[in-house]
């Protein structure tokens, strides 16, 4: 038995590195020096075949002179220049430029550890999947750092699958598909194959924010094998030192709604709808954002905000409105969530 | 389950260390089967530390791909070994004073075919003295040599370790002790610590020297001045009490504030009062708890004073500025303050010595946007003076008794102190968090100009760490705001229709802290206020409860019904107003109107055009 063994071994061992290549879209627009030390993460990984594509999306003057700067220094950073039109549309713009394997993200003001695509990598080379999901690491605007919100479906994937990937058509495909919807829709989390990415035409909703929330779902939906890679490959950061659309209470909040109604719409047209449990899932997933965005807007539009909720639901298949006593969720979340369900589908 | 144990609990008897197994530590990309005693405690505490500690933290910030780590108290290699191999570009230098540790270590390092290690077998401890000289970078050997025995016991939980000896321990032994100064002759890039209650010591030792990188577990918290803000570089910082919640944190990022507490003091013909009070702040402070006062154009030389007397000490500032209020000074001071938290205290008040250096080591630990200590008002009598026990103490006894920083606090619900007097001076805050929040002092208001800062604070922070055993003393005297009884009263309704409105426009989860909040200042106010406003300030609340009434949903106002203003007509006049908007549905917009009464300006303008 090898001392060191699974992820990434071979390249502990020092031995020559082989694919996959890696394009890490990044976008910016005032990140400031938070966007050095985000780039320093892509460009420090161990595993090096990579490229990173920064889309300055109308970034301000000092966040576009770092820009310049990392470009300017490592060969293996593009830089693609556009007036601002969001986040989604930057991401968009960016995948149109990968060259590399595999797709990822990072914001600007996340982080990721030294051995995130090694560890990628290793599982990528094993089960040359079409999407890989990763652990992450919360950092609390307290300082404190724990798993992320979604330790616990990724210790049932782990429960359930051991090292082995979800397959389509394998015997606990409709529970570890339907826990894969229930990860967290962060961009981070995850590295999409560009072919399947390609041949799906997979992309974020353009003028919108929550984009991920789409974005996840779609890819959960129709990759064909999906890898997990336990170990933690991204920090997400909640902090007090710039505004994030993650805390506010504005008006931003209402695209959850579009952005979840789109994202019905478009599952509608995958294996994820057919089957009770992903569907139910799926549901949860999407419903449990708009309803969390609902508690965070400001009461003067709470009203506006469940007619619009309400509003959006009318244009989707009703039996988004089921969720599933079996959905892997934790008994006072499905519970919440049923009730909420039964709400704005009435 | 938490594995990172807080306490040494006494465990069974540890099984002999012949009892080794094989077991699978996952850390930083890897999975390593390491050489671990067998019993599951061992192999669990390591596994949970490197899952809530040393990962966390080597996922959050830039790791060079080549340096020099030091490892205290290396065990059988749970981090080095992992370390090691994912990052082979650089070398470590393990410290082990238990022999049976070392010898698992020593195994593993072997089985891995790792070179980038190098294990001593000492522990780094702050009862080895200092050395003469500085030390060269060392080899092994040398570091060897250099050690000096220090009594050490065995942990009660797991057979290959131990801890620093208590006196009375009849199980101590001496083992080889190296000084914290050997580690700083490495020159390490990174310290991983872990040390149990070694670590104020190490950690003060080494505050002169540059280590970019430290992390570890601790079981005694080292002061966070002498990590944070010691003459020494330390970049990127993360070191958790073991088994709680509570942190010290630094990320490196660029542009980042003062790692201190800037006391600002907002002084208007205060120089009876000003030079104590500042002594005050500064007894038993170091380096970085500073002092800006703010002479608000007094006419009484306060800023001179001020420059004179502490002309020697780079920790007072004083600025000076043209009179504009109380509220005015403070911002003056937070927009000339450069630190991460900041205080706000009265020119004739006082602090008990250490008051503002412990709750900021607190606050630092704890990484709570407000700390706050006891308060406790002073009069100067005949007999000198005198200090009355404050009406707060023990109100907060019903709650778990914490510690971090060497103190014991309570964690209280901001609800709870909410609805009190507004306290603003005796906390501590985050300045990230005043400026993400935007959260001031309203310049135009000149008195009770507190109480929306303390409202708004406390209606968006978490849970405020509380040490009643520090106090604030507040000067009691005539003159004072609070004994004042004219119009500036009606600047309360005017500082709760905004904040109201604001808890409206945010979605702010609650707002009946804020309404009892106001009902208690209205009954505050009715018995303080000069006898011909109180008519005029009990319309002027009766008319913003109703427009809250038509705003907010009735369970907003458990314990905070016209009754609890103490008035006998409040209810009536509510209801009078009430009827006013009659057939108009309940809405939030409601808490977007607005009235003369509740504006102590307009109510003089139309008082002038009356006259007029």
């Amino acid at each position: 038995m090898s001392a060191v063994s699974t992820q990434s071994g071979a390249w502990a061992k020092g031995r020559a590195q082989t694919g996959p290549v890696f394009s890490c879209v990044m976008t910016m627009f005032n990140e400031g020096p938070l966007l050095r030390r985000a780039a320093a993460n892509v460009l420090g990984q161990s595993h090096a075949a990579l490229e990173l594509i920064l889309v300055d999306d109308g970034a301000d003057d000092a966040t576009r002179a770092i820009a310049q700067e990392i470009a300017a220094d490592d060969r293996r950073v593009r830089l693609i220049r556009q007036a601002n039109a969001g986040l989604s549309a930057a991401r968009n713009r960016g995948l149109e430029h990968v060259r590399g394997d595999y797709v990822c993200f990072l914001d600007a003001d996340d982080a990721r550890p030294p051995w995130a695509f090694a560890a990628a990598a290793e599982v990528i080379r094993r089960d040359a999947p079409d999407l890989a999901l990763q652990r992450g690491v919360l950092s609390e605007v307290d300082g404190d750092m724990r798993r992320f919100y979604d330790a616990a479906h990724f210790d049932r994937l782990r429960e359930l699958l051991g090292e082995n990937p979800i397959e389509t058509g394998a015997a606990e495909e409709s529970m570890a598909r339907a826990l894969a919807h229930l990860i967290e829709p962060q961009a981070a989390n995850k590295f999409v194959r560009v072919d399947f990415l390609r041949a799906r035409r997979l992309g974020f909703p353009n003028g919108r924010v929550f984009e991920d929330m789409l974005f996840h779902a779609m890819a959960v939906a129709q990759a064909a094998r999906i890898s997990i890679i336990h170990a933690p490959g991204f920090a997400y950061h909640r902090r007090y030192g710039r505004p994030q659309i993650t805390a506010s209470s504005d008006e931003r909040r209402f695209d959850a709604i579009a952005v979840a109604r789109m994202t019905f719409a478009l599952l509608e047209r995958t294996p994820s709808f057919a089957d009770p449990l992903r569907r139910s899932a799926a549901a949860a997933a999407a419903l449990r954002l708009v309803r969390w965005c609902e508690s965070c807007v400001g009461h003067q539009h709470r009203w506006n905000f469940r007619m619009a909720v309400r509003a959006a639901m009318r244009g989707v298949d009703p039996r988004w409105s089921v969720i599933a006593a079996d959905t892997p969720l934790a008994r006072a979340e499905l519970d919440a969530l049923r009730r909420y369900a039964k709400e704005v589908f009435a | 389950m938490n594995l990172i144990r807080g306490k040494i609990a006494k465990g069974p008897k540890a099984p002999s260390l012949a009892e080794t197994s094989l077991v699978r530590i996952e850390a930083f990309g890897l999975a390593l089967d390491l050489v671990a005693p067998a019993d599951a405690r061992s192999a669990a505490d390591a596994q949970a530390r490197l899952r809530g500690v040393y990962e966390p933290f080597l996922c959050t910030r830039p790791v060079p791909a080549e340096g020099v780590a030091v490892d205290v108290g290396a065990g059988f290699g749970s981090f080095a070994l992992p370390f090691a191999a994912a990052f082979p570009r650089w070398r470590l230098w393990c410290f082990e004073p238990s022999d049976l540790a070392a010898d698992l270590l020593e195994e593993n390092l072997r089985r891995l075919g790792l070179g980038n290690v190098t294990v001593v077998r000492a522990a780094i401890s702050a009862r080895a003295a200092a050395p003469a000289e500085p030390l060269a970078a060392p080899d092994a050997r040398a570091l060897q040599a250099m050690c000096r025995p220090a009594p050490f016991r065995p942990d009660p939980d797991r057979p290959e370790a131990v801890l620093r000896a208590r006196p009375t321990d009849a199980e101590a032994r001496a083992l080889p002790t190296l000084p914290p100064e050997a580690i700083a002759a490495l020159e390490p890039d990174l310290l991983k610590l872990c040390a149990p209650f070694e670590e104020r010591g190490i950690a003060e030792r080494l505050a002169g020297a540059d280590i970019p990188m430290l992390v570890g577990a601790v079981w005694e918290t080292p002061r966070g001045g002498a990590v944070l803000a010691g003459p020494g570089r330390k970049d990127e910082v993360f070191l958790r009490r073991a088994g709680t919640p509570w942190c010290l944190r630094r990320d490196g990022v660029e542009g980042a504030r003062d790692e201190a507490l800037d006391v600002v003091v907002a002084a208007y013909d205060a120089r009876d009062f000003i030079g104590e009070c500042v002594r005050s702040i500064l007894d038993g402070a170091g380096d970085d708890v500073r002092v800006i006062v703010v002479d608000d154009g007094s006419r009484d030389g306060t800023g001179q004073l001020v420059r004179a007397e502490f002309a020697a000490d780079a920790r007072v500032r004083a600025l000076s500025k043209p009179n504009g209020g109380c509220a005015s000074a403070r911002n003056y001071g937070r927009l000339h303050s450069n630190a991460r938290h900041i205080a706000f205290v009265d020119a004739d008040d006082l602090v008990e010595p250490g008051f503002f250096a412990r709750l900021l080591d607190l606050a630092r630990w704890t990484g709570a946007e407000v700390v706050q200590g006891g308060f406790a008002p002073f009069e100067e009598g005949d007999e000198g003076r005198v200090v009355t026990p404050s009406y707060e103490r023990g109100a907060f006894d019903d709650l778990p008794t914490q510690r971090a920083a060497g103190l014991d606090f309570r964690l209280v619900p901001p609800a709870r102190l909410l609805t009190g007097q507004p306290t603003i001076w005796r906390r501590v805050y985050r300045r990230d968090f005043l400026d993400n929040k935007n959260i001031w002092f309203p310049e135009h208001i000149r008195a009770f100009d507190d109480q929306i800062f303390h409202m708004t604070t406390l209606a968006l922070c978490r849970e405020v760490p509380h040490v009643e055993a520090l106090r604030y003393l507040y000067r009691q005297h005539p003159g004072q705001d609070i004994r004042q009884g004219d119009e500036r009263h009606f600047h309360s309704l005017e500082m709760y229709r905004a904040t109201l409105s604001r808890a409206i426009k945010e979605g702010w989860p609650d707002a009946n802290p804020i309404l009892r909040s106001f009902m208690n200042t209205v009954r505050w106010s009715c018995g303080t206020l000069r006898a011909d406003l109180r008519a005029p300030f009990l319309e002027g609340a009766a008319e913003l409860y109703a427009l809250a009434r038509r705003a907010f949903p009735p369970q907003t106002f458990h314990g905070a019904e016209p009754a609890a203003s103490g008035n006998e007509d409040f209810a009536a006049l509510v209801e009078m107003f009430l009827r006013r908007f009659q057939g108009l549905p309940d809405h939030h917009v409601w808490m977007s109107l607005d009235s003369p009464s509740f504006h102590p300006n307009l109510m003089r303008m139309a008082a002038a055009t009356a006259a007029g």
